[in-house]
């Protein structure tokens, strides 16, 4: 691998003056009409609840020598929305609550926000952003903010970030509110309820690294959160102070805690890292309790490649850490995700220690055969963990369990040809045989082929099979399968036939509720290479969904969706 | 609006013009802090992947294949991991199983993808030519999407004024 300083050193050519403002614009356009299931008893069979919904999503970017301006600005409109019975006008789904600002007229069911603004200065000692900007400390224990627009979830910290590296160091300062996105660009928009407004907590906190100590990199880092009750700006600036100490609560919690990771020590790649979770004397409801006790969280991970082969050890131990998450996660986001060692694309709230237990240890082996580099990769891996979390507010298990699950994985890649496969089968076993045992047998493949004269065949799928032991909320055992079939033309166009069949009757799937088998047809095509058009018509399940290239986290749908994305 | 928006975004390169690299730096998988900037001069492949994603699994491959055959010509390659902070440890076994020697950077709270594509959508790939402009952009990975990407690098090697590709896309031009 070259250094950076040889880079620096082979350049060829004098770098060109550039001083012009250039601008970037990326345009997420979609249109979809969602067939309901709910009728009318009389007359019946008449589709009267069925609306329209057109989202947009505007990403704008200048930028000028060192500096950089970004801005995210929504869209959501619905139509076929209102209707007028016995001169009283009714409006089926609220766009936003009562006290939420528009910028539209009370007629129309409609509104724009701009989500996400941003200035940066970037120069060699580092950056400076006011605005919105993510974050993540460590491993993402104490702090993990991110951009996850697969799941159609954008939580940023909006206020003040520096990152500064003199040399070896890196320091990250924050401080602000948390802002999550109002507008949902691929889930429905019109939960009843309207757009009601952030709860923007304050957090602040302060990273420090350094590099290149012999093998060593060491950090410390610390956050602070103050969780507010009241919507909008004003919520958190009270909690911290800005509206006098009367209104001022105390700190809700305080985390802090240092990594080491040692590069090739012993020809092992070693990380390690320790946080201490301190709570406020007043909790928020939500958590419970008045006085939690202090938590902790230790990750730690070693890896090793002796000839072909690679092992990943990794290792966890958490205890009262996710309790700063529960405060968010009715808000579908979370402050903090630490390293969960679950196979993630099978798991669910249901059946995850690893995303919600506030006393939880275990660790996870990985083996990696190479059997021919970048063409033949078979693994295994296996996860055992003991569940003892049985009193907090933030789980539902009320005896500990052990989990294990072990997976097996392949991963071939020849030529046009592609397999990536994976099987598994998760015990969660809670102590004692009267409760039994949650088992989970799942899998998922995802194959493409050449079929000749530029053709490609694709062929992606899931399939998941659950029996429950004793729970509090106790499901039917079911099987869920959801597949895609794809004929392409290269990335030029393609045509995807999803199908999918579940027996599980209480998921949660959009118009498909009493239906057992369903399927829907889309077209994609890429006039150029900035610009996707794809068109949809059909039922599908929630779940990954693979077309032309790309995987996505969607919702359950029945109808006819149209979106547009481009880059220009 | 869907006409309009469709319209601008068809004639939209070509109205638009040029389109600077915006600088970053990251850290590599060891580290090392790797910054964008000290690259020019060469011709950039930015490939922004996950873990968890078998596309870009698949175009792998196909960028390691192209970098051993045009480095010395100058070509370079930052494969630009998105992967969130807690799956950090993850990254460098699968680049080792699999033999790769590109430059792997970690971009865990995705400040950089979000520069380059907001919408996250991986893989995605974007060419900054030798004088820093973003010169192509490219979302998805199929295969064969490879052939017309080397042949786009390599027209940038060669010093030649890029040529529309077979997907009528027209490269930024100098502003």
């Amino acid at each position: 691998m070259l250094s950076t300083g040889a880079w620096a050193q082979e350049a060829g050519p004098e770098p060109e003056d550039r001083t012009g403002w250039t601008s970037t614009i990326n345009n997420d356009f979609e249109i979809r009409y969602w067939i309901e299931e709910t009728r009318l008893p009389d007359p019946a069979d008449v589709p009267v609840f069925n609306y329209v919904e057109q989202v947009n999503r505007l990403n704008l970017r200048l930028a000028k020598d060192k500096w950089a301006f970004d801005a995210q600005i929504d869209e959501v409109a619905l139509f076929a929305n209102r209707y007028r019975l016995d001169d009283v006008l009714t409006v089926e789904r609220p766009v936003v609550m009562d006290g939420v600002p528009t910028v539209f007229p009370d007629r129309f069911d409609a509104y724009l926000n701009i989500e996400k603004f941003r200035a940066t200065y970037e120069d060699d000692w580092g950056l400076i952003t006011a605005g919105d900007f993510y974050a993540a400390f460590g491993r993402g224990i104490v702090l993990n903010l991110n951009r996850n627009v697969d799941i159609d979830l954008d939580t940023s910290i909006q206020g003040a970030k520096a990152f500064l590296r003199p040399g070896a160091w890196d320091i990250q300062i924050v401080a602000g509110q948390v802002n999550r996105q109002q507008v949902f660009q691929d889930n429905p928009n019109s939960n009843g309820l309207g757009i009601s407004g952030d709860l923007r907590h304050a957090v602040g906190g302060v990273s420090v690294a350094r590099y290149g100590l012999g093998p060593a990199n060491l950090s410390a880092h610390g956050a602070v959160y103050n969780f507010t009750r009241v919507p909008g700006f004003k919520g958190a600036f009270e909690e911290i102070g800005f509206s006098g100490p009367d209104k001022q609560t105390p700190v809700d919690a305080i985390v802090g805690g240092a990594t080491a990771e040692l590069v090739g020590v012993g020809g092992v790649d070693w990380f390690i890292e320790g946080d201490l979770f301190h709570y406020g004397e007043e909790q928020p409801a939500d958590l419970g309790e008045a006085a939690p006790p202090l938590g902790h969280a230790v990750y730690a991970s070693a890896a090793f490649y002796p000839g072909p082969l690679v092992f990943l050890v990794e290792a966890k131990r958490y205890y009262q850490a996710e309790r700063i998450n529960a405060v968010t996660a009715n808000e579908l986001y979370e402050i903090a995700i630490a390293p969960t060692l679950e196979y993630e694309r099978s798991i669910t709230e249901d059946s995850s220690a690893g995303l919600n237990s506030s006393d939880v240890w275990g660790g996870r082996l990985q083996v990696d055969w190479g059997a021919i580099p970048g063409e033949l990769a078979p693994s295994l891996a296996i996860g055992v963990f003991r569940d003892d979390d049985v009193a907090s507010a933030v789980h539902f298990n009320e005896v500990p369990e052990t989990i294990i699950h072990p997976l097996a994985t392949i991963e071939w890649i020849k030529g046009d040809l592609g397999l990536i496969a994976n099987v598994g089968h998760r015990w969660d076993i809670r102590d004692g045989t009267e409760a039994g045992s949650d088992r989970h047998l799942h899998g998922d493949v995802s194959f493409n082929f050449p079929i000749g004269h530029e053709l490609l065949g694709y062929i992606s799928g899931q399939s998941e099979w659950y029996r429950w032991g004793v729970n509090p909320f106790q499901q039917t055992d079911y099987v869920e399968t959801e597949t895609g079939w794809t004929l392409a033309w290269g990335s030029k166009m393609g045509l995807t036939w999803y199908m999918d069949h579940t027996t599980n009757p209480i998921v949660d799937t959009t118009g498909n509720l009493a239906e057992p088998l369903y399927g829907a047809l889309e077209f994609q095509v890429k006039p150029n290479s900035g610009l996707t058009l794809k068109a949809l018509y059909g039922a599908q399940k929630s779940g990954i969904r693979c077309s032309g290239g790309q995987c996505r986290t969607l919702p359950g749908f029945s109808g006819v969706r149209f979106s547009m994305v481009g880059t220009f | 609006m869907v006409g309009l928006l469709l319209g601008l975004m068809l004639g939209s390169t070509a109205v638009l013009g040029a389109e600077t690299a915006s600088d970053f730096t990251l850290r590599d998988m060891n580290g090392e802090s790797v910054t964008l900037s000290s690259l020019e001069g060469k011709v950039v492949i930015m490939s922004f992947w996950a873990t968890w994603c078998g596309p870009c699994k698949e175009e792998m491959p196909h960028l390691q294949k192209m970098l051993t055959a045009r480095r010395a010509d100058g070509l370079e390659i930052l494969s630009i991991s998105t992967d969130d902070a807690r799956s950090a440890s993850r990254v460098k076994p699968f680049i080792k199983k699999m033999g790769y020697d590109f430059t792997v950077l970690l971009d865990r709270d995705s400040t950089v993808i979000g520069t380059y594509n907001p919408n996250k959508t991986l893989p995605y790939t974007v060419v900054v030519d030798r004088q820093g402009n973003v010169a192509r952009r490219h979302s998805g990975y199929n295969p064969g999407d490879e052939v017309e990407l080397g042949e786009f690098v390599s027209s940038l090697l060669e010093g030649k004024e890029a040529a529309p590709t077979a997907l009528g896309e027209t490269p930024a031009s100098e502003g």
